[in-house]
């Protein structure tokens, strides 16, 4: 997904240059003959639910002009619920892990005491609460919570990683130069560890928007573009099914740009490359 | 400095826009109190009850006994029944592949007649509720539903096992939940793209007759001679033939199925959510046969190409909406949410069907 886009982002950049002819070309000729092998063995099966890339296509472009018959919405209405929840989620869990991680950081006690719990759930694949969070919380908030899960614990780690890995000579040239605990933290803990706080942002959007998609396939309120796959499996329209896949990916490349773009940016802008 | 603290208030103030933003998108979620309105939501059946009594849903649409549930543990009452809204109406039927069909009717004669035999057994105990039977038909109900008997007993009373054999009516009934999917845009690709003329047309084709009479010559055997695989509905008693037919105790020892020399396994163990989803088992190729609502496999045979027929009807009536305490009249739900087994399924199409009747516009809710 990252090369992907990476390499998206440096054709953007260098717009036809030369030497990105080739790449330019490369791309055409993979996206081109991915889509003529598709449709060769969809012609050759010939089975609904393995449609060729025309009905998909179309599919696709329905999903944002007319309401779907059985959801009532549009994609766009799906891709809101869906950004919406995503949203929700993903700020809970930044603002819950960003400090949890610096604590657990900076102090020994909280180490040793949060430590055992949070070994305990962070194996737990963050899926494995979507049924029972669907009942507890409700439509809205189950969904979320599930997001929430899957941010918060990479991006903890980061966090806490970043302040393990402070350079101990910054610490001790702060400390001889008589800064106090709340200097060394807000002046030298606090920005080195930014650029491992991109990094977990980066990760947890990529595993967030994996268990958005499988938390709404179970029920989610509003749509979302996990929901419309779910429904568009239960009515049977393949093309439609297909569509929503198309736009997951579309999201997903969408979504690992731009944090890789705001990453590279802070990163620049705060001299650490 | 300047530059770290005006960082800082772009930060706190990208939060604060982002959070009110959501929390006005949050706050006009369900707002059309102008119009009549009823929303749904996808709940399974086996948790309606849960999320009735913690408000997610005003009220649900379900099978049994996840209708006598909730009404027995006074979560909520039942607001109407399948049978009030469509009278008689056919639910569930049993169909085999086509493939099966040709390959080897006498195998799915065979499950036909364990199941004709099973239907009168519980006929037979339902008209006896002091038997012995019965306390076995109850029992039997409560293992597979993991209710208690006396859910099961109200379950078996609100739901019609009257025939196997597939009626005229019944055949009227599935022409008119197909041109019910027709109204609802719900097919993909148009019936008459697909060979048949009209709805009549499809459901005479979708529909196996001859099997019927084929199964009542079928005679028991000592040994098995056919391994079928039969997919069914979590925790549904509407597919109660199902159960008793693979029960050893109602068999004498050996289970009617068995009897009939079919070994039968479910590639699920717990049972399919919910109709379209054993539609597409079917479309993978893991079920010979199956139980299951009449509408998923009118609505998927076209949609899906899942080339299955119907031999046989399973149960008549035995759903219904129930709500909240609270709400006493249909009326009453304008606004509210109420949780369905999700699109596809009788139940669905039932709460879409009886809301447009009371010209009520249904939509999804958050939507």
């Amino acid at each position: 997904m990252t090369k992907a886009s990476d390499s998206i982002n440096k054709l953007v950049k260098k717009s036809f240059g030369k030497k990105n002819i080739k790449t330019l070309a490369f791309i055409i000729i993979s996206l081109v003959g991915f889509v003529l092998i598709w449709w060769i063995a969809a012609t050759l099966y010939n089975i609904d639910y393995f449609p060729t890339p025309d009905k998909v296509y179309t599919a696709f472009i329905n999903s944002f002009t007319h309401n779907d018959p059985t959801l009532g919405n549009t994609m766009w209405g799906n891709i809101f619920a869906s950004l919406k929840r995503f949203a929700t989620g993903f700020l809970l869990a930044f603002v819950a892990a960003v400090p949890v991680g610096l604590l657990m950081g900076s102090s020994k006690i909280l180490d040793g005491l949060l430590k055992p719990i949070i070994e305990l759930f962070r194996p737990i694949p963050p899926i494995a609460w979507v049924p029972i969070f669907l009942i507890a919380l409700g439509f809205f908030w189950g969904p979320v919570f599930i997001i929430f899960i899957g941010v918060f614990f990479p991006l903890m780690s980061a966090v806490y990683f970043g302040v393990k890995s402070v350079d101990p000579v910054l610490l001790d040239a702060a400390r001889t130069q008589g800064a106090g605990r709340f200097s060394i933290f807000s002046k030298v803990v606090l920005p080195s560890t930014v650029p491992h706080i991109m990094t977990g942002i980066r990760i947890g959007l990529g595993i967030g928007w994996m268990c958005i998609v499988a938390a709404e396939m179970i029920g989610a309120i509003g749509g979302g573009v996990g929901y419309y796959l779910t429904v568009q499996q239960l009515v049977g329209n393949y093309p439609a099914l297909y569509a929503g896949i198309v736009v997951i990916a579309l999201l997903g490349l969408a979504t690992t740009s731009l944090s890789g773009y705001i990453e590279k940016w802070l990163a620049a802008r705060m001299g650490f490359r | 400095m300047v530059k770290k603290s005006t960082a800082i208030l772009a930060v706190v103030v990208v939060v604060v826009v982002v959070v009110a933003v959501l929390a006005a998108a949050l706050m006009t979620g369900n707002n059309n109190s102008n119009q009549k309105v009823i929303y749904w939501e996808q709940v399974a059946p086996v948790n309606q009850k849960a999320a009735i009594a913690n408000g997610t849903i005003s009220a649900g649409v379900s099978w049994e006994p996840f209708v006598d549930d909730s009404v027995l543990a006074g979560t909520g009452h039942v607001l109407i029944w399948s049978n009030q809204i469509w009278d008689s109406h056919p639910c569930c039927v049993l169909v085999a592949t086509s493939s099966l069909l040709q390959n080897n009717p006498d195998a799915a004669a065979r499950v036909l007649r364990a199941d004709i035999d099973a239907t009168a057994w519980m006929q037979d105990a339902i008209a006896h509720p002091n038997s012995a039977n019965y306390t076995l038909l109850l029992n039997i109900g409560a293992q597979f539903s993991g209710r208690s008997t006396t859910v099961v007993n109200d379950s078996v009373n609100h739901t019609g096992y009257a025939r196997t054999q597939v009626s005229t009516e019944d055949m009227s009934w599935f022409v008119n939940f197909t041109t019910e999917f027709q109204s609802l845009n719900q097919y993909a690709v148009n019936i008459t793209t697909k060979g048949y003329t009209g709805p009549a047309d499809y459901v005479n084709h979708l529909v196996n007759q001859s099997l019927y009479a084929q199964a009542l010559q079928v005679q028991k055997v000592d040994h098995i001679v056919a391994n079928v695989s039969i997919g069914f509905l979590t925790g549904d008693l509407h597919q109660f033939a199902r159960l008793v037919a693979s029960n050893a105790t109602v068999g004498g020892g050996v289970s009617l199925f068995e009897q009939y020399g079919v070994h039968v396994s479910s590639p699920n163990l717990a049972g399919y959510a919910n109709g379209p989803a054993e539609m597409d088992a079917f479309a993978a190729g893991v079920l010979d046969m199956g139980y299951l609502g009449a509408p998923p496999v009118l609505l998927k045979v076209i949609n899906s190409g899942v080339n299955v027929k119907i031999i046989g009807l399973v149960n008549t009536e035995g759903s219904a909406i129930v709500a909240a305490n609270s709400i006493t009249d249909f009326s009453q739900l304008q606004g509210k949410i109420v949780g369905t087994p999700g699109p596809g399924s009788i139940q669905h199409l039932l709460f879409l069907y009886y809301a447009q009747q009371n010209g009520y516009t249904v939509k999804l809710a958050g939507t």
